[in-house]
This record gives C-alpha cells, sequence and structure tokens, in this order.
C-alpha cells in the first residue's frame, strides 16, 4: 500500500513536470504563456486517464478497484443509515444463529471422539426383531468368557474391553467426598492412546483378580483434591472403603468416558456377570460390516460350543451362560411355554454387530440437533430472502444512474463487482454482528443447556460435551465463509438484474407500463414469490415450535406427586466407619431443631435421582402366581420402568414421604408404632394398587421381597414422578428405615439423601446445615445441595433446551418474514406512486385502491400460509420424539400458529399500504 | 461521443489500456496529425535508442524521437509513460531524480547493460521485419 502511494506520487510528479517542460518549451518558442498551457495540455491528453494507464503497469490494478468499491460502498451505506441498519441487524440474525447453532452441533455431532483414530472406536451391539416386525438394538451383553474369546479369535477388532461409570466415596487427605469414577479395561484406556501426565496407564494384567488395587486420578482431580502433589505416585487412597494405590494422573485433555469422570480402577474381568458396554477398535482395513459377520459368528459358534459341553437342549442356566435373549419389551409373558417360543424367535433373529461408538454416543440428539440445523437454515434462508429485497429496492432507486453509467461505457463486470462488494461488505458487517450475538447465545445456551453437575441425577445433559462448545477458529472460519457466500449470493442478482442491457425502447417501456387493472406485484412476480416461500418457512418453523413449547408446557404442568417448594435436598458422602443410619438419624433431629425447619427426612433416593431396579416381589397370594417356583425372574433391562413384579424399592424414614408431600391416598403413613413391628410395614404406590398384581384389598396384604422377607402393606401413597416428568410411574414400594432391620441392613451400603422443608428460602439454611454435619463429625460436609425445584427442572432441561431454542429461531423467522411483508409492500406501493395516482385522478375512490393492494397482499400471505400450514403437516413427524403428551398435527397449534402469523401479517400489510390513501394524484405526477 | 464526421481530437482517444500490445506513435505529416499504431516493441525500441545516446527525462524522450525521427514522429504522452514504467520494470531502464536546468526535480531514466541488449535485439528484429515487409511491397505477384 506505501509502495503503491508513493508510486502516484511519483507518476504525478513526473507528469507535471513534463507538462512544465512542454509549457517552458512553447513560451520560449513565442507562444504566449495561456496559448503554451493549453497546447501543453492537450497534448499531454487525458492525464487522469494517463496516470492510471501508468500506474496500471506496476500492477494491482485490482487492489485499487478493490479499496475504491470499499470505499464508495462505505460512503453510501453511511448516507443510507436505515437501510444499513436494517440489512445488518437482518444478516445478524440469520448469520448469528447459524453460527451459535453450528458451534454446538459441530463438536458434538460432526467431529469424531477427540481421540486417535476416533473414528475407528466401536461398540458391539445386538440386534433382535422384535414381535410387532420392528427391529430393536442395544448393547450386547457378553460375558469374560466370550470376551476372552474374542480377544483371542477377532481379527478385525483389537483392544476389547469394557467400562462402567459408578458413584464412589472417596476417602482422601482432604475428608470424603462423592466422586463420579470409571471401571475401565486396562486395554480400553491403552486404546485411547493418551499418554498420562503422571506415572502409567493400567497393565494388562491389573485386571485380574488380587492385582487390581490401583487407581489412576484425572487432572482436575489431583488438582483439587491432592493439591497437584508431584509426589502424589504411590500413595494410597480409599474408595468406598477399599484401598487403592494410585499409579498415575491423566491429562486434563482426557475425558472418558464423561467430563466429570474424576478416577479410573481397572475394572475386574472375572466373575460370571455379563457386561453390556463392550468397546474396541477396528483393525485396520476392516469395515464396520466385515467386523459384524466376524464378531457375531465367533459369539455365536462359542454360544453352540458351550451349548453342545452341557449336553443337549436343556433350558441354559444364567450364571456364565450364553447372554441370555432379551425379555420382550412388555415384561415377563403371560404364560411360560408361549414366552419360551418368543424367546426362541428373538433368539433366532438376534445378531451381533459392531457400531461406531461416537455415532451411537450421538445418536440420541443427532435428530435434535438436525431439526434445529434445518430451523437455523431457515432463518438464514428468510433473512437472506430480505437482504435481497432491500437490495433490489434500493437498486430500482439508483436504477437511472447505473443506466447512466452502463451508457458512459462502464464494464458490467466492473459494475456488478461494484454492486457485489457493497452487499460482502453489509454481510461481513452482518456476520460480525452475527458472532457477537452467537457468542452471547452460546453462552447463555450453555448456563441454559447444562444440567446440575449430577451423575446421580436421571437426567444428565441435553447434549454431550456441551461444556467444550464455544466459538473457535473453525467456528470463526465458518461464519466467514457464510458471510461471504452470503453476501455475494444477496447481492449478485439485484446486480445482474440492475446492469441487464436495456435498450432505450425497452427504457422508455419499463417507465411507463400500466397494464389492464390493478397488480400490484405485476412487475415483479419473482418477489411475491419469495416473500411468500418466506411466509411457509416462517411458519413452518412457527408450528415446529409452538408444538415443542406446547409439549414443554404440558410437561411442567404435569402432577409431580409431590410438592418440590421450599424442599432442600442433599447427601452426605460417608466414609466406611460411619454407620448410615444411626448418621442420618442423629443429623435429622440436629436439623429438624434449626429455626425455619417444617420437617425432615432422609430416604436412600430422591425423586428423579437413579434408583435401584430387581428387588422381586412376590405376592404371597394367591399361591399360583405364574413366576413362583420359577425362582425370582429376571430383573428388566436397565433404563426400563419397574413392573409390578420389580418395583422400584424406596427405603424412607418415617417423615421422607410427609416432607415432600406425598399424599397417603388410602390407610396410613408411617408412624412411631412401627419401630420394631414384625413383618416390617410397606407402603405401595397407587400405580402398584392399581395393577391388580395384589389380588384383594391392597392394605393389610402380606408380601414377600427377596423370597423370604415379609411385609404388611398399611397405606398406598399418590404416584410420583420418579424417573422423569414425562415417564408414567413406575410401581413403587416403600419401608420404613427405622421400623425395620431388614430395611436398614439394605441402607447400610447406600448414601442417604435428605430432604428439608422449610417455611421459606431453602437454600438460606444452607450454611446452618454445614455447620451441623461438620459438628456431627468434622470430616463430613453435605454435598449435591439442590432444591427440589431444581432437581425437577434439571429434568426438563432438555424439552426445554429445544423449546427455547426453536421458539427464538421461529420468533426471528417470524418477524424477519412480516418485516420482509412490510418492506415488499411498502416497496410495491411506492414504485407504483404514480399509477395509484393516476387511478385516483380517474376516479378511483381510497377504498378502491386500498382493496386491490389489499387483495394482491392477501393473496401472497394466503398462499404462503396454506403452503407453510402443509409444509408443516409434512414435516413435524420429525419432532415426534421430543413431544409430550400430543400429536405433531396437534389441532390447537396448526390453527392458532397461522392465525397469529396472519394477524400480524395482516397489521404490516395495513401499515405498509397506508400511504398509498395519503398519494394525491398531483404529487404522483411530479413524482416522476 | 463525438459526432460522426469531425475526426476526433488528436491525443484525446487513444490510450493504450485497451490493447496493450499496440503503441500510439503520431505520424506528424498532414492535418489533422494522423495516429498510427505501431507493433509491441517498436516505441520501446525508440525509446531505448533515445536513451542510448545518454540519460533523459520523459518529456525530453518525446523531443528527441521527435527530433530524432526529422519532426515525423511523436511518440503520445498516454503510451510513452506506461511504457518507459514498463520498461523500468523489466529492469531494461533505471531512473533516478535530479533537478532539471531550470530547478525542476525530474525523473530521469537511464539504460541499463540488459536494457542495451534488448535494444540490439529490439533493433535486430525491426531490421529483418522491415525487410520482409519491403520485400513483400516490392515483389510482383510471382511468388507462387
Amino acid at each position: 500500500m506505501r509502495f503503491r502511494w508513493r508510486l502516484r506520487r511519483e507518476i504525478d510528479e513526473e507528469l507535471r513536470a513534463h507538462l512544465q517542460m512542454a509549457i517552458d518549451d512553447r513560451i520560449s518558442r513565442g507562444q504566449s504563456p495561456a496559448a503554451a498551457a493549453a497546447a501543453a495540455k492537450r497534448e499531454l491528453g487525458n492525464e487522469p486517464l494517463v496516470r492510471e494507464t501508468t500506474r496500471d503497469v506496476w500492477g494491482g490494478r485490482w487492489i485499487e478497484e478493490f479499496t475504491q468499491d470499499v470505499r464508495l460502498a462505505c460512503r453510501s451505506l453511511a448516507r443510507a443509515p436505515w437501510f444499513t441498519a436494517m440489512v445488518v441487524g437482518t444478516l445478524a440474525l440469520g448469520i448469528g444463529s447459524n453460527v451459535a447453532i453450528y458451534s454446538v452441533v459441530e463438536p458434538i455431532v460432526l467431529k469424531a471422539l477427540p481421540y486417535p483414530g476416533g473414528d475407528s472406536l466401536v461398540r458391539l451391539a445386538m440386534t433382535f426383531n422384535t414381535t410387532s416386525g420392528g427391529q430393536r438394538r442395544f448393547a450386547a451383553p457378553v460375558s469374560f468368557e466370550d470376551l476372552e474369546f474374542l480377544r483371542t479369535r477377532a481379527r478385525s477388532v483389537s483392544h476389547l474391553g469394557t467400562y462402567s461409570n459408578f458413584d464412589a466415596t472417596l476417602t482422601g487427605r482432604e475428608g470424603v467426598a462423592y466422586i463420579s469414577a470409571s471401571r475401565i479395561s486396562p486395554v480400553v484406556l491403552a486404546m485411547l492412546e493418551t499418554t498420562p501426565a503422571l506415572g502409567r496407564l493400567f497393565e494388562d494384567r491389573e485386571e485380574s483378580q488380587g492385582r487390581d488395587r490401583v487407581a489412576i486420578l484425572s487432572h482436575g482431580t489431583w488438582q483439587r483434591r491432592f493439591g497437584a502433589d508431584p509426589q502424589i505416585l504411590g500413595a494410597s487412597i480409599l474408595l468406598d472403603g477399599v484401598d487403592y494405590q494410585i499409579v498415575g494422573v491423566m491429562p486434563a485433555s482426557f475425558r472418558f468416558p464423561d467430563a466429570d469422570t474424576e478416577l479410573w480402577i481397572p475394572f475386574p474381568a472375572w466373575g460370571s456377570s455379563n457386561q453390556p458396554m463392550i468397546v474396541g477398535r477396528l483393525t485396520a482395513g476392516a469395515s464396520f460390516r466385515t467386523a459384524s459377520d466376524e464378531v457375531d459368528a465367533l459369539l455365536k459358534s462359542a454360544h453352540a460350543a458351550r451349548q453342545q459341553r452341557r449336553d443337549g437342549p436343556a433350558p441354559p442356566s444364567r450364571a456364565g451362560g450364553p447372554p441370555p435373549p432379551p425379555p420382550p419389551p412388555q415384561g415377563p409373558g403371560p404364560a411360560v411355554a408361549e414366552s419360551r417360543v418368543e424367546g426362541d424367535r428373538i433368539e433366532k433373529s438376534r445378531r451381533f454387530v459392531v457400531q461406531n461408538l461416537h455415532e451411537e454416543s450421538v445418536a440420541g440428539v443427532r435428530t435434535s440437533l438436525a431439526i434445529v440445523s434445518a430451523a437455523a437454515g431457515f432463518v438464514l434462508l428468510i433473512a437472506c430472502v430480505n437482504v435481497g429485497g432491500l437490495l433490489l429496492a434500493r437498486g430500482l432507486k439508483r436504477d437511472r444512474e447505473m443506466w447512466m453509467r452502463l451508457a458512459l461505457g462502464a464494464g458490467r463486470g466492473r459494475l456488478v463487482r461494484q454492486i457485489v462488494t457493497e452487499s460482502v461488505l453489509l454481510a461481513v458487517a452482518g456476520g460480525t454482528a452475527g458472532v457477537l450475538l452467537a457468542a452471547a447465545g452460546v453462552r447463555a445456551l450453555r448456563t441454559y443447556g447444562t444440567a446440575l453437575p449430577r451423575p446421580d441425577l436421571a437426567a444428565s445433559s441435553i447434549v454431550p460435551r456441551l461444556e467444550t462448545v464455544g466459538i473457535n477458529g473453525k467456528v470463526l472460519l465458518f461464519s466467514i465463509l457464510l458471510s461471504v457466500t452470503v453476501g455475494t449470493v444477496c447481492g449478485l442478482v439485484p446486480a445482474l438484474w440492475q446492469t441487464r442491457p436495456r435498450t432505450r425502447r425497452r427504457l422508455d417501456r419499463e417507465a411507463t407500463s400500466t397494464g389492464p387493472g390493478f397488480n400490484l406485484f405485476r412487475r415483479s412476480r419473482g418477489r411475491a414469490l419469495l416473500l411468500t416461500v418466506q411466509i411457509s418457512l416462517a411458519l413452518i418453523l412457527l408450528l415446529g415450535s409452538g408444538l415443542l413449547v406446547r409439549s414443554f408446557l404440558k410437561l411442567t404442568s404435569v402432577n409431580l406427586g409431590y410438592d418440590a417448594k421450599r424442599v432442600l435436598t442433599f447427601q452426605v458422602p460417608l466414609p466406611a466407619d460411619v454407620a448410615a443410619l444411626p448418621f442420618s438419624e442423629r443429623l435429622a433431629e440436629h436439623v429438624r431443631a434449626l429455626p425455619g425447619v417444617a420437617s425432615v427426612g432422609y430416604a436412600d433416593h430422591l425423586p428423579l435421582s437413579r434408583t435401584r431396579l430387581g428387588h422381586a416381589l412376590l405376592s404371597a397370594s394367591p399361591p399360583s402366581s405364574p413366576i413362583q417356583g420359577q425362582g425370582p425372574p429376571l430383573p428388566p433391562p436397565p433404563g426400563a420402568s419397574g413392573t409390578p413384579e420389580f418395583p422400584i424399592v424406596h427405603l424412607v424414614s418415617r417423615d421422607f414421604l410427609a416432607t415432600l408431600g406425598v399424599p397417603v391416598v388410602r390407610g396410613r403413613g408411617f408412624s412411631d408404632r412401627d419401630r420394631g413391628v414384625q413383618p416390617g410395614p410397606l407402603l405401595v404406590n397407587r400405580r402398584l394398587a392399581d395393577s391388580g398384581f395384589l389380588k384383594e384389598g391392597t392394605i393389610g396384604t402380606r408380601v414377600y421381597t427377596g423370597g423370604e422377607i415379609a411385609w404388611d402393606i398399611i397405606g398406598i401413597v399418590d404416584d410420583i414422578r420418579g424417573t422423569g416428568l414425562a415417564n408414567p410411574p413406575s410401581p413403587e414400594i416403600f419401608a420404613n428405615l427405622e421400623g425395620t432391620v431388614e430395611a436398614a441392613s439394605l441402607f447400610e451400603h447406600g448414601s442417604p439423601y435428605f430432604a428439608v422443608r422449610t417455611g421459606d428460602n431453602p437454600t438460606s439454611l444452607i450454611p446452618a446445615i454445614r455447620s451441623v454435619v461438620a459438628r456431627i463429625d468434622s470430616r463430613l460436609a453435605p454435598e449435591r445441595i439442590a432444591t427440589m425445584d431444581e432437581i425437577a427442572v434439571n429434568s426438563v432441561l432438555q424439552p426445554r433446551f429445544y423449546a427455547v431454542a426453536l421458539g427464538l429461531l421461529a420468533f426471528i423467522a417470524v418477524t424477519l418474514a412480516v418485516v420482509g411483508i412490510y418492506g415488499g409492500i411498502a416497496f410495491a406501493v411506492s414504485s407504483r406512486t404514480r399509477e395509484i395516482g393516476i387511478r385516483t385522478a380517474l376516479g378511483a375512490s381510497k377504498l378502491q385502491v386500498f382493496g386491490a393492494i389489499g387483495r394482491d397482499a392477501l393473496l401472497v400471505a394466503g398462499l404462503g400460509l396454506a403452503v407453510g400450514v402443509l409444509g408443516g403437516a409434512a414435516v413435524t413427524r420429525y419432532l415426534e420424539g421430543m413431544l409430550f403428551g400430543l400429536t405433531p398435527l396437534d389441532p390447537t397449534v396448526f390453527v392458532v400458529a397461522p392465525l397469529v402469523f396472519g394477524l400480524a401479517i395482516l397489521i404490516a400489510a395495513i401499515i405498509s399500504a397506508r400511504p398509498a390513501l395519503g398519494v394525491s394524484p398531483l404529487a404522483s405526477l411530479r413524482h416522476e | 461521443m463525438p459526432p460522426a464526421g469531425e475526426p476526433a481530437p488528436s491525443f484525446v482517444q487513444h490510450v493504450d489500456n485497451q490493447h496493450p500490445w499496440v503503441y500510439g506513435v503520431y505520424i506528424l505529416m498532414g492535418s489533422p496529425h494522423q495516429k498510427i499504431d505501431l507493433l509491441q516493441g517498436t516505441l520501446d525500441m525508440l525509446i531505448l535508442q533515445a536513451l542510448s545516446w545518454g540519460p533523459q527525462h520523459g518529456y525530453g524522450l518525446s523531443q528527441l524521437i521527435r527530433s530524432g525521427s526529422g519532426e515525423v514522429l511523436q511518440a503520445e504522452t498516454g503510451s510513452l509513460y506506461p511504457a518507459l514504467h514498463r520498461l523500468e520494470r523489466q529492469r531494461w531502464l533505471k531512473s533516478k531524480w535530479t533537478q532539471s536546468e531550470n530547478r525542476q526535480r525530474v525523473k530521469v531514466y537511464e539504460l541499463t547493460a540488459a536494457g542495451r541488449k534488448q535494444l540490439v535485439i529490439e533493433h535486430d528484429r525491426w531490421s529483418r521485419f522491415n525487410v520482409a515487409i519491403d520485400r513483400l511491397m516490392k515483389a510482383k505477384g510471382s511468388l507462387a
């Protein structure tokens, strides 16, 4: 640039000197000074052109033209601040929403797992055909025997191993704390190819019995809980009361399986249990298909061989046997014979498959994120149409200028370049504003969408790895590309149109054309079409978001079954030497004495916390119950809700249900009378009572759990939404902790949750509770403190997230579309001022003029709305999985949304058409 | 556009940015002055030749070409300066700023060694071209 500036100065000076010498020469030859100057100038010719041509010799003309264009564009945009603000704002919304969504989607869906070769990490799954003809797929449970067999034989998959997360009480130097830890096969840790920050990874032999007391810390835990002690290796820690030796610390970037995993211990590779999460790595050259074929064949041959060793077709025993066929989704069948036939059929269709681990981990959110991305795309499209319309309108005002410049010999390419430069400049400005918007939006999404850091709660996070989302280089690159593309596309069409070659006759015709009858969009059918498209796109978004919002409202108005207001909950991690029940009783007593506390209870679970399943409940009567004599039935697969045979078991203190405000429907709740009573008193929920499993009048029925422990049902409590607001209540039973030895013994290994009902603000109690806990045992502190309200909100984060995200996008889309309509009609009216004036002069009434405009506007709007409703009906079914309590064609939404939108369009149309009423024939003729 | 029929005013119309391979040099004979388009390299050759007599500024060069051609050729300013800068860019010329006799700052061009070589090449090419044209013009239709 400096060079060009100097060049320009030198050439100017050179030519000036040339001219001066020519003049001096002529004067010395006797010409008069004036004549000499004129002649010399004439001889020099078109001086600016000479200068420019000389400069061009040195190249870089495009730089000059570009800076010229930019300067020109800046100046002309500054002269039209409203137009500029409008375009930049529109583009900021369109580009910003896409940048925000992209920054969320990119790391989650588009990026592979952040490990070397993350694309070749696989998971073992099993598919089988359901009775209804569909295909179901879930993680394949594999025994260690089979795993060992696979490890030695499989060629297409290596590093086969497993992992599972668990909650543990860590007793370290800083006291006792809950942490989320992971048991992981040494080979799986090695598969991720991460070098530890300190120490080493697990060795293969450390998955065998007796050698597995080693642990690796996460970087965060090492820093937070161990003061980043460089001498940590070899130190010992207590995990659930068991001694482990620290052998390594992982780097901060390592987040497997979850970002909040704090510690890893080797997965014990013995015992007879089947492991549901088998992972590995595809070997080079193997495809998912060949690996699936190989693994399927190997596992089936292993099962067949074992079956033969066992002699004949005896029913497979459970322990150590092949994985049992998955139970049909509806739970145990009514008759044994029938279910065996069923089981055989399922068994035959069973097939092991190898899947991409990353794709599986995002499968749950892929559809939802795809929907949000599509919505953002719609918004951008609408924004582009708006901006294109605005540019076109602006271009029409400069029509004469363009025509003049073309006539004077300006190159069409040069003019197009100039117009496109202007629109790209606008788009870049809009993109910059959009990135700022997106940064704010992403921050909001993150705080809004990040769940409580509570692995113990059922719904944990909306999208995996949301905490890593942000505006990074990739996102910036995306936004730059997007802005430039949008600018070029928006500008190119108006630019080509403005610079179209025109003959003089055509020019005249264009200036005066008035066909028979009034037609608002006569000269711009394309624009009318774009308006229609805009309206229908916006309406589709509005319908979709309307469905999600209505579904969310329905969800939050679900009767929880308890009163979540003003209840504080927390958990106290207990070291192995503190007995849970006496501690809990004591703490409850102390907390009850605090001012402002209405009641206190404790239990092994809270509503919406993860629960244990699989306590078989046997009804003593009738004695011919089909499951009797079969031994305890199989527990349902994880994640399923309880069944009457497998109710969810809650161990609660006497006051726990009362503290939560769960009403007793029939019979009575727990009381002090129950202490030491045999058999123990039991409460059941309404769902279990109504299920018909307990045949006679429920209260007073004697039931057994675990086969031998007897209970008497003393009352029925209301159903609570224990596994999520959208899930129907499961059958549940409640045993009194203080009342029975059996319940207390189950409780011993748990970690109690406390619930405190307060008079006013529950969080103000936290310091008092902290000091009470410390007074009982100075090593202890309450953790996982949250109000019941927070927990309830946490469980609906996901639907709330999508309702808000789509709602926001729809709002932007509708706003832009309404602005587009307003601008479109206003422009059409203003460019037909002359015609309207003539019509008025010829006797058309204002009403007629207004009616004519309204007719055309409504035609466009009506068409757009109709197409939008049809389009919405076609696409909302993709939302089906995200809806609660309504169908994708919910009539309320499909009536209200078009009505509201139509009303908004009508208002915009009336406002924009009003100037037409005030057109006086005289003024309109002067207008030209 | 000038009305048809009238000759274009000299020096105004032609600038060689449209067709960089043609250089405007006027033949100062007859009235109005007639413009001829020379092949690329011709003006370059004239400039190089004029500079071979010694360093010179742009105006001086135009005067030299005019006087050296016996008042027949006049280099158009719009062609002369682009050509000078092009030759300088190709390092056949070098330039420096000096004071002229009437104490004006002027840019003076000078031939480089490469420029001298180029002059020989250009002159040689021009002579062969001239001979060829001459031969063609004198041929009497017996070429076949």
